[in-house]
């Protein structure tokens, strides 16, 4: 193991030479090979265990899952086992699994589309594994070659495949899920892993067009701050906000304007990233969003947005700090057009109202709005109106990322 | 082959295709394309016109293009789990290239010899309805009849099939107590059926033109000690129709048993539909595919049973015990075998999947080379059990 590691390092990079042979007593897991999609098994349900689909209309998110689930197992020892494709199935755990006591979790979330051309596209998975990754390492969870995850996905649809709702309002969830699984109650680095994805087929998440939504914004909650992990996607981020969640419903609003500071600069929007569509005080108008300062989670919807409007090139894009003074003023002066929240399941999500130390700021709702052009031009690309590389075919193994 | 019109260009089609169910009443794609493709004229839901039998008031022929087992197994599936036969019935009508079709419980190894089958290249598949094996070529045409639970009757099929050969052949086909179609005592058709809960079909083979001496071989499997309790095969003298009457043939059978279902009721469609089954024509066939011809279908859903050995011996030295086509345990009796080699006999084959990856470990273990000559009849059917093998 160590002289692998040495080789390792000497083939990547001379002065990390040292740094290897230091810390070679210590596993690191990434020295293990990654699993590869040649190694795939595939266990297919029988005929008698496929499940019958739900009815479009009656698709709850998440309520549903496919047929068949990835799964590859990790252990220390022997590294990666070989991937494999299978029935649903519960998974067996210890009790004292890691998992279940020290929410040692990350997941991701993407999506798949059947466009109206018949094939079926994902949506940059390359960004998701990137980022899944980097949560990884910061889970002290070991690390696997992205583009091998993304042939093992692919295939996982495409056996799935009739579980994409031949909809261009609904579309297939992705759900890679990492979690440790050693049966020790000490808190340390794992020693085994399951790595695994689940398919959910899933309608549209406004159902009858858009439904801007009010938010409650009190900095007393704080869903992440510097130094903490809120840029990652660990399940454990997003268990205290369920409770605020159900408050800010109590108070009749829908969803949870986060706030950090003592100058409360709006961060994101329930499980979305934020975006301003103003006028700045220079007359220009500007799309704004919070930087990647490590308080936000890199949503690749955000990445996505802000590209495409950069490619526009019709207003000025700048990612920087927002605060709710900055909000207000704006509002007060008229020059806050549109405020929207971005993620996967919603593409797009216009705001009405924001409910902040007693008062309520109404937005009112934009003529020409860019989040409904936001919406139509990544639709457009989901469903392959649009020929873009962001939307990778399902079915072409050949491309390597 | 069939092409899949592009719905955009067909404008009412986009918003029948956002509420589109895909489930089990799927509408065919081309249902909403008009009448110009093969399918076009089938409508699910067609309110009922009077007919010979039972107010059936829609009779369908489908022959299907494709002479791969798991693609026709798994196009009568799909249509089993997608159609709805309340007001119509269906006669889908198939051939195979060699191939070998066990009932859902029975087990593979004690069928037919897998070396043999391996070596000849003739395919293994287990098929959803229960009853005994049979071995397919081209010669031989299988007709699935479909209808509602409650319309299901096998003699009645069984009696179509026998009158309109009759009238065209003048073959003098009775139908036995066990239901099979004989023809001068022998037996020239097998039947078997799956009922649900709203569909049933029933199934049945006939021996046309079958190459008889590769079916004795194949269906003759060698004693190698297997103890189980799946449903045994019931071997039965056989004739080809061929034998009795030089100008019968499989396709000819196909049009006069099509024609002569399609005149018995007052439908419209009169043709028969020859269909490619693909996933454009049947969504979600893909999958029923990879399930038909994956090893957990075909040998993993095998009934537990238990390999003695030797066979033939009143006290067998070693007993392996398969459960979902996996040794699930290894007794050594009757302290035969040294205590050395039955640890690393062990140690090679608990747990272990009766395929390909055992049969190489067993190949280059060194086990065997160190035990005794009489071992070797151990490892050969070890072997003969791990030839498993997907088309």
């Amino acid at each position: 193991m160590a002289f692998r590691g040495l080789i390792l390092s000497v083939r990547l990079h001379p002065q990390k030479v040292f740094l290897f042979q230091n810390v070679r007593s210590v596993r690191d897991a990434s020295t293990h090979q990654p699993f590869q999609y040649s190694d795939l098994e595939e266990k297919i349900c029988t005929p008698d265990q496929l499940h019958p689909k739900p009815e479009t209309s009656a698709l709850v998110f998440g309520k549903y899952f496919t047929d068949h689930m990835l799964e590859v197992s990790w252990d220390s020892e022997k590294g990666w086992a070989k991937p494999i494709i299978s029935p649903m199935h519960n998974l067996q755990l210890h009790p004292g699994a890691k998992v279940l006591h020290y929410a040692i979790e990350l997941f991701e979330g993407m999506k798949a589309y059947r466009g109206e051309d018949g094939r079926l596209r994902l949506f940059r998975p390359d960004r998701n594994m990137a980022r899944m990754l980097n949560t990884a390492k910061r889970s002290s969870l070991p690390t696997f070659d992205a583009s091998e995850m993304i042939k093992c996905i692919k295939r996982l649809i495409q056996i799935d495949k009739e579980w994409i709702p031949h909809s261009t309002t609904s579309s297939l969830y992705i759900r890679p899920t990492f979690i440790a699984t050693d049966p020790s109650l000490g808190v340390a680095s794992p020693n085994q892993a399951l790595l695994y994805v689940l398919l959910c087929p899933v309608g549209p998440y406004f159902t009858s067009g858009f439904k801007p939504i009010s938010l409650l914004a009190d900095p007393q909650y704080v869903r992440s701050w510097p130094g903490g992990c809120g840029a990652m996607k660990m399940g454990a981020n997003y268990a205290p906000t369920i409770y605020i969640q159900k408050q800010s419903e109590l108070l009749g609003h829908q969803q949870v304007l986060w706030l950090y500071g003592a100058d409360h600069q709006l961060t994101e929007v329930g499980t979305m990233n934020i975006f301003l569509f103003m006028v700045n005080k220079d007359g220009e108008r500007e799309l704004v969003t919070p930087p990647l300062d490590g308080l936000i989670l890199p949503g690749v919807t955000r990445l996505s947005l802000l590209e495409l409007a950069r490619e526009w090139k019709e207003f000025r894009v700048v990612e920087r700090t927002v605060t709710m003074a900055e909000v207000i003023e704006a509002h007060e002066e008229n020059r806050l057009l549109e405020i929207f929240g971005a993620g996967t399941a919603c593409v797009v999500c216009p705001i009405a109202s924001i409910s902040y130390q007693g008062r309520a700021f109404n937005l009112p709702p934009a003529e020409s709005s860019l989040s409904q052009r936001f919406f139509k031009t990544m639709s457009d690309i989901h469903y392959g109106r649009l020929r873009h590389p962001w939307a990778v075919d399902i079915e072409i193994f050949l491309i390597s990322y | 082959m069939q092409t899949a019109q592009h719905k955009s260009t067909c404008p009412s089609v986009a918003g029948a295709m956002a509420t589109l169910r895909y489930g089990h009443t799927l509408f065919f794609r081309q249902f909403f394309q008009g009448n110009n493709t093969r399918l076009g004229n089938i409508n699910i839901n067609t309110s009922g016109i009077h007919s010979l039998n039972n107010n059936v008031s829609k009779n369908l022929v489908f022959v299907s293009n494709s002479t791969n087992i798991f693609e026709n197994l798994a196009l009568e599936d799909w249509l089993y789990k997608n159609f709805d036969f309340e007001k119509q019935s269906l006669l889908f009508m198939w051939s195979n290239t060699p191939c070998v079709v066990i009932g859902r419980h029975q087990n593979p190894w004690v069928e037919v010899n897998l070396k043999d089958m391996k070596k000849n290249g003739v395919l293994l598949s287990r098929r959803n309805s229960g009853g005994g094996t049979v071995y397919h070529d081209t010669g031989n045409l299988n007709c699935s009849f479909f209808s509602s639970r409650a319309r299901y009757n096998r003699r009645s099929n069984l009696e179509y099939i026998c009158q309109s050969l009759k009238s065209n052949w003048n073959l003098d086909l009775t139908i036995s107590q066990r239901e099979d179609i004989v023809l001068n005592n022998f037996k020239v058709s097998g039947t078997a059926s799956k009922l649900g809960h709203k569909n049933a079909y029933h199934h049945c083979t006939l021996l046309v033109d079958v190459d008889s001496s590769m079916l004795q071989k194949i269906l003759h499997a060698s004693q190698i000690g297997i103890k189980c309790n799946s449903t045994p095969s019931v071997r039965s003298p056989t004739l080809n129709l061929r034998a009795i009457c030089s100008q019968i043939s499989v396709d000819e059978i196909i049009q006069v048993l099509g024609n002569y279902f399609i005149k018995n009721s007052s439908s419209q469609c009169c043709d028969l539909n020859f269909v490619n089954p693909s996933e454009e024509n049947f969504p979600g066939i893909n999958v029923l595919k990879l399930s038909f011809s994956n090893w957990h279908w075909i040998y993993g859903k095998t009934p537990s049973f238990v390999v003695n050995w030797p066979f033939g011996y009143q006290k067998p030295e070693l007993q392996i015990v398969v459960q979902y086509g996996i040794i699930e345990s290894l007794h050594i009796l009757n302290n035969t075998i040294d205590r050395k080699y039955s640890e690393k006999l062990t140690e090679l084959l608990l747990h272990q999947k009766l395929d390909n990856n055992l049969y190489n470990s067993i190949i280059s273990s060194c086990v065997f080379k160190n035990m005794k000559d009489s071992y070797s009849n151990l490892k050969e059917i070890l072997l003969l059990l791990c030839s498993t093998s997907v088309s």
